[in-house]
């Protein structure tokens, strides 16, 4: 079964909470969610602390998050989620993944807001965390698997110490492009157009261009994500974006299956910023 | 001097800190409270390709209690 069933592991965390008021939630949360990962050899204080930076809900808002449990389980999202993953699997002939479900922390402005209330993350070993909210509809849902699993299927002979930048950038246009061909624009990400093309062209040629060989998913973060100083908030992502945008663009009629099996560096080519 | 005063010591340093289970961790020390010291673990980055959203936070709590022994490593710099 690849979407575990974190329902279950929710339900214990709730019941838990509730039966052992001095032992502090974020400990319990970190067991119920995380403690039987020992046994496939993970770090559960390390993948707890991941899950927390991704938007994992906040263990002490206990009453909220019984709520927000409850209705998820109500709208069957574990459930359609696996419906969702069988027909990408199918039509891209991706790899087995475990997928594993989880409450966002509605805390989080940005999470909520901007991001509609979604996050997700694939590891390098084929395994896919999904954080939503009750509030999050049908499609919403369907983009970010479509998003996540269109990463699982890009990174599959690709290692976490050796992936070079561009790879890292190239495939948030993937994902996101796939994500447009089955929804249309209006289901993409913010990050899609936070940045006009001439903007993104000008990172590009400017800082990302000299970077694009650089190894190490570790190592790619600020150029994704953003710093400070010189490279603007979802930068690389955005950049992604467009460079795969304009390939798609100069070469009609691809598939999101054909299009994954291209290299960056002939997506790059053949998009608008190949003459920087 | 107790590990609870060894970490608040510590605070804002990145230190290695072994746990009674054997685990080994490396960080720096953000946070110190009476039951729980917070490392934000060295080189600290996503795990992988993601939708977007990845926050720093303070890093993950240990028990105090869990804690064998810690020790500052005075090589790294931000």
């Amino acid at each position: 079964m690849p979407v575990i069933r974190t329902d279950l592991w929710l339900a214990d965390f709730i019941k838990k909470a509730r039966s052992y008021p001095t032992i502090h939630p974020i400990m319990l949360q970190k067991e119920t969610l995380c403690g039987q990962l020992k046994t496939k050899g993970k770090n559960i204080t390390l993948f707890h602390y991941q899950l927390m930076k991704l938007g994992l809900f906040n263990p002490e808002h206990i009453e909220a998050a019984e709520r927000e449990i409850r209705l998820l389980k109500k709208q069957q999202v574990w459930e359609r989620i696996e419906k969702e993953y069988e027909y990408l699997k199918k039509k891209w002939d991706g790899p087995e993944t475990d997928i594993y479900i989880f409450p966002i922390d509605q805390s989080n402005r940005e999470l909520m807001k901007i991001l509609k209330g979604k996050n997700g993350m694939n590891f390098f070993d084929n395994t896919i965390v999904l954080f939503v909210h009750s509030s999050v509809s049908e499609k919403e849902l369907q983009a970010l698997l479509t998003h996540e699993y269109n990463h699982a299927c890009r990174i599959q002979d690709k290692k976490y110490e050796t992936i070079p930048l561009k790879d890292s950038i190239i495939m948030e246009g993937l994902a996101e492009h796939a994500v447009e061909q089955r929804f249309g624009k209006k289901m993409l990400a913010t990050w899609t157009s936070i940045h006009s093309k001439e903007k993104a062209k000008k990172l590009w040629k400017d800082i990302l261009l000299a970077k694009h060989n650089l190894q190490g998913f570790q190592n790619h973060t600020i150029y994704l994500m953003g710093n400070s100083k010189n490279i603007p908030k979802w930068g690389g992502y955005n950049v992604g974006y467009y460079i795969v945008d304009s390939f798609c663009e100069n070469q009609p009629g691809l598939s999101v299956k054909q299009l994954l099996s291209i290299s960056s560096d002939d997506l790059i080519a053949g998009s608008d910023f190949s003459n920087p | 001097m107790s590990i609870y005063q060894q970490c608040c010591q510590y605070q804002g340093q990145v230190v290695r800190i072994w746990c009674h289970d054997g685990v080994e961790h490396i960080g720096e020390i953000t946070r110190v409270d009476r039951e729980f010291v917070w490392v934000r673990p060295v080189g600290d980055g996503p795990g992988g390709p993601g939708y977007g959203f990845y926050g720093w936070g303070w890093g993950f709590p240990l028990a105090l209690a869990a804690i064998a022994g810690l020790a500052i490593l005075p090589f790294f710099f931000w």
